[in-house]
């Protein structure tokens, strides 16, 4: 019993207290007397203590397993942003894979638990859920550390695609977790794309730009993403065009500006990255004021990160701000169709 | 002119009535008798005051060695207990009578213990401590110089509510590392003890309890110590290549900038350079042969930092505010945060975060 208790008690802290009730009836678990009994208005901890004993009075230990690691995926399911994820690759699909089983979570559960049974212990567990054209899946991978948040994965497969996004995970486990998805999904490998964030759905828009699977590069030409939703915004208009009696002395530039900005960036609002990282291996090029820098060839290494709540529209928001001067270099242009946001740059090698 | 510079001084909250007279102010040549008449000539080019006194056109000299000629390697495994730990740094308004005799500091160890006490029954300390005891001692290896005060260790020791055995909830240190000369006047010295800088390790809470009693036992007046972004490029000159000559791997050179609000969705550019290249060009700028930085050098170093990564994003940095740096030796923040990383370098940073405060004392003087 101890152990359904340190599930339930995670997934109470990952929701807030206002969403408990809501979260409660769709789970499905409680009957509506014993949702009635509950009182919403005490903390989160207090209502916790409620529903464990309503559980434990049940009496039938595996099916509340079961449906406690359903009520701790629909809580990440509701607060995807608490996790960080990163995005990896399917390859070298396997002849004869049928997908059949792809949109159907129960099928799916099914084949991820045989994978999980094959190389874990028995006390693995899979959960998996379908929730707007997505399969969510939590998986319990116990290891000698009896931590339960770092022994939980968490997935998101959109079905036939070539990407999923997956949750921080142990290095140990890394190796048999990826035979069993790469079986589980019907190919021979996965790679990390190198593309990781909070918002799952603005990673995946970027994976699908990159692998081709859209046929739109610009996020300009596109009225509404698959993945952006519906709730996907067109930019907020610039100061300029708000105030028609705004006057201003560069206004010819500031236009220039804006259309070139259009142009590059497009209409609507850049998909969500909190940060973008380059690691730079070229010469030198700050020696203009320096007399004695000597020319012997060796590049300069560094590394420069951008951190934001969304780093693609604050680039572009450098520029109109005037603290970036066109035309911006080509690898901040293009991040949304090179699917990952960990560049190297580096020279072009002459020999 | 001697009054209305008094309550001036004064008005500013740095330092109490009977402290604005004690240090002698380096300013104070420099206002003469003549009546204020605005009527000057037109002048050609105008300057923006700013908070800071710009040392523009001026070469400073930074010392980079330890005035007595050791660097402090010999005393490096006495300073471990500085190194890899986040302080924040607090500057200070002379201490009134503060004694470093044993017995006084029994006392204020005593009397701080029951203040500590006090506001854990105020439930104003978060962690529910069954019992905060304060120790203060003398820390000697501190002392580089005669004119040093003797640095002061504070130490509160309790226990969490959920632990079992005591641990060191508070570690703070008065002290004032090779200050040029004595500043308090002889005829108040017997009654003052100036430590400019108090560097503190603990909760905000429990800083706050201490910060509190040592304004109101001491009479005296504690702030942060901020780090403009003029002082943060001088650290990154003068420590980038601080531990070059060692085998071991250093820390890359890190400046952190923050981005303007008005600029929505990034809110900080970090920018790292490895420590061997940032030493080539600092290699390039300046006489390995000398001992002392001068401003021209520590702008012609950033300047052509900044330039390259304009080159690589076309990104103005220099629009931007240097809000941390980091390098091998040691990790600094604007909002007076510090942590360092070399023991052997400990009196060496002690030493310039004390002239920063005894400037930055001057000029509010």
């Amino acid at each position: 019993m101890g152990c359904f208790s340190d599930v339930l008690r995670s997934a109470f802290t990952k929701c807030k207290a206002s969403e408990l009730e809501n979260l409660l009836k769709q789970w499905g678990y409680l009957t509506e007397d014993e949702l009635l009994q509950l009182n919403f208005s005490k903390s989160k901890m207090c209502v916790f203590r409620d529903v464990l004993s309503l559980c434990q009075e049940k009496n039938r230990k595996r099916e509340t397993t079961d449906r406690i690691d359903q009520f701790d995926l629909h809580c990440i399911l509701r607060n995807s942003a608490k996790k960080k994820w990163f995005i990896y690759k399917l390859h070298d699909k396997k002849p004869g894979t049928k997908e059949s089983w792809q949109s159907d979570p129960e099928k799916f559960k099914k084949k991820l638990q045989q994978q999980v049974d094959l190389y874990f212990d028995s006390t693995a567990s899979v959960s998996v859920t379908l929730q707007d054209g997505a399969l969510w899946c939590r998986l319990y991978i116990p290891t000698g550390n009896h931590n339960m948040n770092s022994n939980t994965v968490y997935l998101i497969y959109y079905p036939h695609c070539q990407c999923f996004a997956i949750s921080a995970f142990k290095v140990s486990v890394q190796n048999f977790l990826f035979q069993g998805l790469s079986n589980a999904f019907g190919y021979a490998t996965l790679t990390s794309m190198n593309l990781s964030g909070l918002h799952y759905k603005s990673l995946f828009q970027l994976a699908f730009n990159k692998l081709g699977e859209t046929s739109f590069g610009l996020t300009k030409d596109v009225q509404s993403l698959p993945f952006m939703g519906e709730n996907r915004r067109k930019r907020k208009a610039e100061e300029i065009e708000m105030e028609p009696n705004m006057r201003s002395e560069d206004i010819a530039m500031k236009r220039k500006r804006s259309l070139s900005l259009e142009t590059a960036f497009g209409n609507f609002e850049q998909p969500v990255l909190e940060s973008l990282q380059f690691k730079v291996e070229v010469k030198f090029m700050g020696r203009k004021n320096l007399k004695n820098f000597s020319e012997d060839g060796e590049p300069i290494r560094c590394c420069v990160k951008f951190e934001g709540p969304s780093v693609l529209e604050g680039v572009r928001n450098l520029a109109s701000c005037g603290l970036a001067n066109e035309p911006l270099p080509k690898h901040l242009l293009k991040v949304n169709s090179l699917g990952t946001n960990n560049f190297v740059l580096k020279s072009k090698d002459k020999s | 002119m001697a009054s209305r510079r008094n309550s001036a001084s004064s008005s500013r909250g740095m330092s109490t009535p009977q402290t604005s007279c004690l240090l002698k102010s380096r300013l104070s040549q420099r206002f003469t008798p003549r009546r204020f008449t605005p009527y000057w000539r037109t002048p050609q080019s105008r300057r923006v005051a700013t908070a800071v006194q710009s040392t523009k056109g001026r070469r400073k000299a930074v010392p980079t060695k330890s005035k007595n000629g050791s660097d402090s390697s010999a005393d490096s495994a006495d300073l471990k207990g500085f190194i890899d730990k986040t302080w924040r740094v607090y500057k200070l308004s002379p201490l009134y009578k503060f004694s470093t005799a044993p017995k006084d500091l029994k006392r204020y160890g005593q009397l701080l213990s029951s203040c500590v006490e006090a506001a854990n029954q105020k439930i104003t300390i978060v962690e529910s401590n069954a019992s905060g005891k304060a120790f203060f001692c003398v820390q000697k290896e501190l002392q580089n110089s005669k004119d040093d005060p003797a640095a002061i260790q504070i130490l509160i020791k309790g226990r969490k509510a959920t632990a079992n055995t005591d641990s060191i909830l508070l570690t703070a240190t008065l002290c004032g590392v090779e200050m040029e000369d004595n500043l308090l006047n002889p005829e108040v010295k017997e009654h003052f003890t100036y430590y400019p800088i108090l560097l503190v390790k603990s909760t905000v809470a429990l800083t706050d309890v201490l910060i509190t009693w040592l304004q109101r036992h001491f009479d005296c007046k504690i702030s942060p110590l901020i780090f403009p972004p003029v002082h943060l490029a001088w650290m990154i000159a003068m420590w980038s290549g601080g531990l070059a000559n060692s085998k071991r791997k250093n820390k890359p050179v890190e400046l952190v900038y923050q981005v303007p609000s008005e600029c929505e969705g990034i809110k900080k550019i970090t920018y790292s350079i490895e420590a061997d290249d940032c030493l080539r060009v600092w290699n390039s700028i300046h006489d390995t042969r000398e001992d002392i930085f001068t401003e021209e050098e520590m702008t012609t170093f950033i300047a052509s930092m900044e330039e390259h990564f304009y080159s690589l994003f076309r990104i103005k940095l220099n629009a931007m505010q240097l809000s941390c740096v980091g390098t091998a030796l040691c990790y600094i923040g604007r909002e007076g945060l510090l942590k360092i990383y070399s023991a052997e370098h400990v009196i060496c940073i002690l030493r310039h975060l004390t002239e920063l405060s005894v400037e930055h004392f001057m000029l509010n003087m």
